[in-house]
């Protein structure tokens, strides 16, 4: 039997720093009236170790009424509402704080803060030094006033911590830092100033080291181990960044970066449900911002929720970072994914990004010389962009241009080595802001410019607003609508992709080649075409390996209407999503109030790419998913021999499927509506022999079409990149200083 | 540097441990220059054997073969005998080419664990960098048949049989090796360039050129599979798609001396010397049969430096010898050979090819060999020499006058300096030749001998070598101090 009065027990619980163990004493003393009072506040607080913000409010609140004497509350509250960025609520709290006491030493810093971001550094340094008068030993408030006060960060680094190496990184010159090393006080925030430093300069691989250094030398410091886990997201590593994560959250439940990245990191890992469970409850505990919000609203699409996943933009007004969240998720949406929705949200943004700084560019502008074209783009390897981009670029005539490369991110697969290969010029960017990548780009005066980027994930299309180049195109890389960039020059698309009357969906002119807008590398490991599988099955089996966010309502209700004209059929889908459980389940639950029997379907995680193009050997007719196409899939499908029925959109990213159909002659598997495209995936299913027929032809067929003539792409594409040129010359020396929008070609 | 303050801490071995655990997780995850830093901070903290040879092992993995000698050094000092740390020194020297110090830490290793197949194969290693082939195919072959499906083995074997001239057993060996389905891919590409390789060295470039072009296929691109179809083409005579191969190699391994030097012959940017990198690469494999082939060239540099000083010193014989020679760029010791009987005093020879000087020491003429540059060589030795020669050595080189310069200061009082140059009657001062030779031309020559300060005694034009059956003109030259005596 305990004799040890709860409340006591719960003080004691939350000294050695056991909060969760203190909750349920402390919840017992506010209903039996145990120091009701005290046992809120600190129950309040409790929650705030815990990361519980949201829970802790209310508690704070009554705890601040019943004991109006005291600041605690008046403080906490204010943490609460400066985190969720309501300025004067924070400092109404902080104020009323000091006047209960005045030697509360966290308001004074918590008013610092918010007068340090008001933009008054003067009044934050007043503060601080009222604060570091009553707590003259506090390191962390020391580091807060170097930080603002812009001085010696060295001082700052042998109090040690995360923040102090932070300054250190961003002021002190590396050499010095290395220097400082040997007689330093606290050598594992010195390693980690100086891991930080390497990174900041792009030596990826010796900044990690040093930062895994200081995680090992701090004793798994939780700060420290967060950092270290976050530059490891940077870097992509997430299956090693999120045990780190996890670890690090034990003691910082609260850190709202940690949260975010713990959320994002199992979305990478293809841990959809898990994800979506920690952002959720992250925006629930802390408060939503644009950084957990964005990351949600992905998950959710990647599960399959498109509206759901754009709801998580509606109350966040029309800002930068709102179309841009917004233009990761619309595409996908069945109705806002329209081209003339997307324009709107691409010009919404485009509005708001900086105007071009005046470029002199001096190789100057004879339309007829050799010129120097570069690419822009993350993905120089094994990624869409490279299986649609390489073959087109290895057969630009090289008497006419140039190549470079500007590198966001190395790979080493084939392809990379490939486009290594062919490029005249390669740079290998570091982690640059907007202002130093176009810097960068301008430094190699290419003549024109060509994103593979856009605005997806390791896209910088929107850095280019500032202009690097005299002409700047938009091509394959998250190419789904128009980018509303007003520099943006031209759009490389083909008739089928943008027809007659798309101009007013572009913000680009439209650059035109005369066949398809990409030329397709098969990978040397793709199987052979086996016989229709229908043959051997007796029944037709239908096939889409899309991600789940291109499956929308729409299209379950189509694949239902088909699945149940045509008796014994089966589907089969294959992407990363499924393979998480919750994921899959809920997705089998939604397809069956479509009224489709999940005993028809088979529902896959991914697989290796061999496997994966061999999984089309089990598939008869391929079925698009819409208004979001099927891109590279859409080739993989029809180069594995399984036509393809798609229907057509109006955005770009609708009619991806639209133009390769074309291009191999299959146009009458294009279909313009859901009725249409029911019948047509219905017609094609009741007749075997031709399915069997096309099959049996169809990798010959697409390899001598325009989607794999890469000879006759390179001289389109030369064309193309040839008239854009001209055109510019033409503003250059006939219209001088007369911007013009060149017109679509 | 890692600092921590009390060393004495007990903590100290706990952190270092860690240090060299996760150090050792990054290195199998392919994070080399990570696994570098905490390996170097772990032993830092507490020096171990265990720690030095995991360093050892990592910096060989990069190439740094200095420092992993030192790591390995380390690991025997607090482990005298190991024969996983003599394995790795072996493999450092081998790296550094020092075969005969790779030869007793790898023979010691096996001594020492005789089963170990890291160090039979390091030993075997250092046989093949020594010549003897035999020896090392007889164990390479002991460890292979011990694991037959594993491929580094029987790309090892099936490379020291290329290496020993047996193209024969080694295409068997490759062809059994691509037949495995399960083979990993970058074994697959290693497999598929020696094909290539061994077809080259039968003289069918066809095949080889086909071989090359099945592994740009599967493989994408890959600067040895390039660098083999280049060659293969450039046997064939079609320079025009030699070309893009070379220029994709070098683009892919622009660190590659060898390549950057061939890419130049076809039009990228000229360097003013062939790099170090292809001069050795260059002679290193074809060291063995060097001598047949240059006389079947029909090579004739070492005959004219004879010749030239029975010119310019009347009498010259056993009994009225010259005295020291300097024979920069020696190669196998053709000079001393033809010297041989008029020379007495000392005879340094220097020669980028450790192949080379294997071959020039062999023959027990020269009294000291160099492996390295000769500008390097000139610029450190401070002696002076009755002749200075470099016979067909000056191919490699565009500007000439730097290096006639250094040589000018280590002439004897009368002291001679022979070479010979090919020609090129263009108004360039020097091109690239579609051989990777550098030609001069005879104003080119006269400026670069007055710059550097020596006067021409002797300067007419000689067939120096054939190539492809055809007489390749040059000069030969032989020139004293501006200001001497003879």
């Amino acid at each position: 039997m305990n004799h040890i009065a709860p409340f006591r027990q719960a003080i004691a619980a939350l000294a050695e720093g056991r909060a969760a163990a203190a909750l349920p004493l402390l919840t017992h003393c506010i209903e039996t009236g145990e120091e009701a009072e005290l046992a809120r506040l600190n129950l309040g607080m409790a929650l705030l170790d815990l990361g519980k913000q949201t829970e802790a409010q209310p508690h704070l609140a009554a705890a601040a009424a019943a004991l109006p004497e005291l600041a605690e509350p008046r403080f906490r509250l204010g943490q609460i509402a400066a985190q969720r960025g309501d300025h004067a609520g924070a400092r109404a709290q902080f104020d009323a704080a000091l006047a209960r006491d005045p030697t509360h030493t966290m308001s004074l810093i918590g008013l610092a803060a918010l007068e340090e971001q008001a933009g008054r550094p003067d009044l934050a340094l007043n503060l601080i030094d009222t604060a570091l008068l009553l707590a003259p030993e506090d390191r962390a408030i020391r580091t807060l006033r170097i930080g603002i006060a812009g001085q010696d960060a060295l001082a700052a680094l042998d109090g040690g911590g995360v923040q102090a190496a932070r300054l250190a990184a961003e002021r002190v010159p590396l050499e010095r830092l290395r220097a400082g090393l040997t007689t330093a006080n606290n050598p594992w925030s010195w390693h980690a100033a100086i891991g930080l430093a390497l990174l900041a300069d792009g030596d990826e691989p010796e900044g990690l080291a040093e930062l895994r250094i200081a995680a090992l030398l701090s004793a798994d410091d939780p700060e420290m181990l967060g950092e270290l886990a976050l530059r490891l997201a940077d870097a992509r590593r997430h299956a090693e960044a999120l045990p780190m994560l996890e670890q690090a959250l034990e003691a910082r439940p609260w850190d709202i970066a940690l949260r975010t990245q713990h959320g994002a990191s199992l979305f990478k890992l293809h841990r959809l449900a898990e994800a979506r469970t920690a952002l959720e409850s992250a925006i629930r505990d802390l408060g939503a911002n644009i950084a957990l919000t964005g990351n949600l609203a992905l998950v959710l699409n990647g599960q399959g929720l498109q509206q759901e996943a754009l709801e998580c933009w509606r109350d966040a007004g029309d800002g930068q970072a709102a179309c841009y969240g917004r233009l990761g998720v619309q595409p996908y949406h069945p109705v806002h994914g329209s081209g003339a929705a997307l324009h709107k949200t691409a010009m919404a943004l485009g509005r708001q990004l900086p105007a071009p700084t005046p470029l002199h560019h001096a190789p100057g502008f004879d339309p007829a010389r050799r010129l120097r074209v570069g690419f822009l783009s993350s993905a120089f390897g094994r990624h869409p962009v490279g299986w649609l981009t390489l073959a087109g670029i290895e057969a630009l005539p090289r008497d006419q241009f140039e190549l470079t490369c500007f590198s966001l991110r190395r790979m080493d697969d084939p392809l990379a080595r490939r486009f290594r290969a062919t490029a005249e010029h390669w740079h290998d960017l570091p982690r640059l802001d907007d202002a130093e990548l176009v810097a960068a780009i301008r430094a190699e005066q290419p003549d024109i410019l060509i994103d593979l980027g856009g605005h997806g994930e390791g896209g910088r299309a929107a850095a280019l607003s500032r202009r690097a180049a005299p002409v700047q195109i938009k091509w394959v890389g998250a190419q789904s609508s128009t980018t509303g960039i007003p520099a943006m020059d031209w759009m490389l698309t083909d008739r089928f992709e943008t027809p007659e009357g798309s101009e007013t969906l572009y913000s680009e002119a439209l650059l035109r080649l005369p066949h398809g807008y990409v030329c397709y590398t098969p990978p040397p490991w793709a199987p052979a075409i086996g016989p229709l599988p229908a043959l051997a099955n007796g029944h037709i089996t239908f096939g889409c390996f899309n991600n789940l966010a291109k499956v929308t309502p729409e299209v379950l209700a189509s694949w239902s209407a088909i699945l149940a004209a045509i008796p014994a059929s089966r589907l089969v889908l294959r992407t990363h999503a499924l393979a998480d459980l919750a994921t899959r389940e809920s997705f089998a639950a939604r397809a069956a109030t479509h009224g489709i029997d999940p005993a028809r379907l088979s529902l896959l995680g991914p697989a290796p790419h061999a496997e994966l193009l061999d999984g089309y050997n089990a598939i008869d007719i391929a079925l698009d998913p819409f208004p979001y196409a099927g891109g590279l899939t859409a080739i993989e499908a029809l180069f594995m021999g399984a036509p393809l029925v798609a229907m057509a959109g109006t955005s770009f990213a609708a009619r991806h499927a639209v133009s390769h159909l074309n291009n191999v002659g299959l146009a009458d598997w294009v279909a313009q509506d859901s009725a249409g495209y029911i019948a047509r995936a219905i017609a094609a299913a009741q007749d075997v022999p031709a399915l069997a027929s096309l099959r049996a032809s169809l990798r010959q067929r697409i390899t001598a079409s325009p989607l794999m003539d890469a000879p006759r792409f390179g001289r389109a594409l030369a064309d193309a990149l040839r008239h854009a040129w001209i055109k510019r010359c033409e503003t250059e020396t006939g219209l001088q200083g007369v911007a013009q929008r060149p017109s679509s070609m | 540097m890692l600092h921590i303050a009390a060393r004495q801490n007990a903590g100290h071995g706990v952190i270092a441990d860690r240090l060299l655990a996760e150090g050792q997780r990054l290195m199998e995850a392919g994070h080399p220059i990570e696994a570098l830093r905490l390996l170097e901070a772990g032993n830092q903290a507490a020096p171990s054997a265990s720690g030095w040879r995991a360093l050892a092992e990592v910096r060989l993995d990069m190439r740094h073969h200095a420092d992993a000698k030192l790591a390995a050094d380390a690991a025997l000092e607090l482990e005298p005998g190991c024969h996983v740390a003599l394995t790795l020194r072996a493999r450092a020297h081998g790296m550094a080419g020092d075969t005969r110090a790779a030869l007793s830490d790898a023979a010691d290793a096996v001594h020492a664990a005789p089963r170990d197949g890291a160090a039979r194969t390091a030993l075997a290693q250092a046989l093949l960098a020594g010549g003897h082939h035999d020896e090392a195919i007889a164990i390479l072959g002991e460890v292979w048949s011990d694991a037959p499906h594993e491929p580094a083995p029987a790309l090892r074997l099936a490379d020291a049989f290329l290496r020993a001239g047996h193209t024969a057993p080694a295409e068997e060996l490759i062809t059994f090796l691509l037949a495995q389905p399960e083979l990993p891919a970058a074994a697959r590409r290693q497999a598929i360039g020696m094909r290539a390789q061994a077809a080259m060295a039968r003289g069918a470039a066809d095949e080889a050129l086909a071989a090359a072009r099945i592994g740009l296929d599967l493989f994408g691109a890959d600067a040895g599979l390039h660098s083999m179809a280049a060659h293969a083409l450039i046997r064939l005579n079609d320079m025009e798609n030699a070309r893009p191969h070379l220029l994709a190699a070098h683009r892919l391994a622009p660190q590659d001396g060898y390549i950057a030097h061939l890419a130049a012959t076809f039009g990228a940017a000229q360097p003013e010397r062939a790099a170090d990198a292809y001069v050795a690469h260059l002679f290193n494999g074809y060291a063995a049969g060097f001598e047949a082939s240059l006389l079947g060239l029909g090579y004739r540099a070492p005959g004219l430096m004879l010749r030239a000083l029975e010119e310019l010193r009347p009498g010259l014989s056993a009994t009225q010898p010259i005295g020291d020679v300097l024979d920069l760029g020696c190669g196998t010791g053709l000079v001393g050979v033809v010297l041989h009987d008029v020379q007495r005093g000392r005879m340094v020879g220097v020669d980028l090819s450790a192949g080379m000087l294997r071959a020039a020491a062999q023959k027990g003429i020269y009294s000291e060999l160099r492996e390295a540059g000769l500008d390097t060589v000139l610029a450190e030795d401070r002696s002076l020499y009755d002749a200075v020669i470099a016979a067909d050595v000056f191919c490699y080189f565009g500007e000439i006058a730097p290096s006639l310069a250094m040589i000018a200061p280590r002439l004897a009082p009368g002291g001679i300096c022979l070479f010979t140059l090919e020609e090129h009657a263009g108004p360039e001062a020097w091109l690239l030749a579609g051989s990777g030779r550098y030609r001069h031309s005879e104003a080119a020559l006269r400026a670069a001998l007055a710059e550097a300060g020596l006067d021409a005694v002797i300067l007419r034009r000689e067939a120096l070598r054939l190539e492809k059956d055809a007489p390749v003109q040059g000069f030969l030259v032989a020139a004293r101090r501006a200001g001497g005596r003879a």
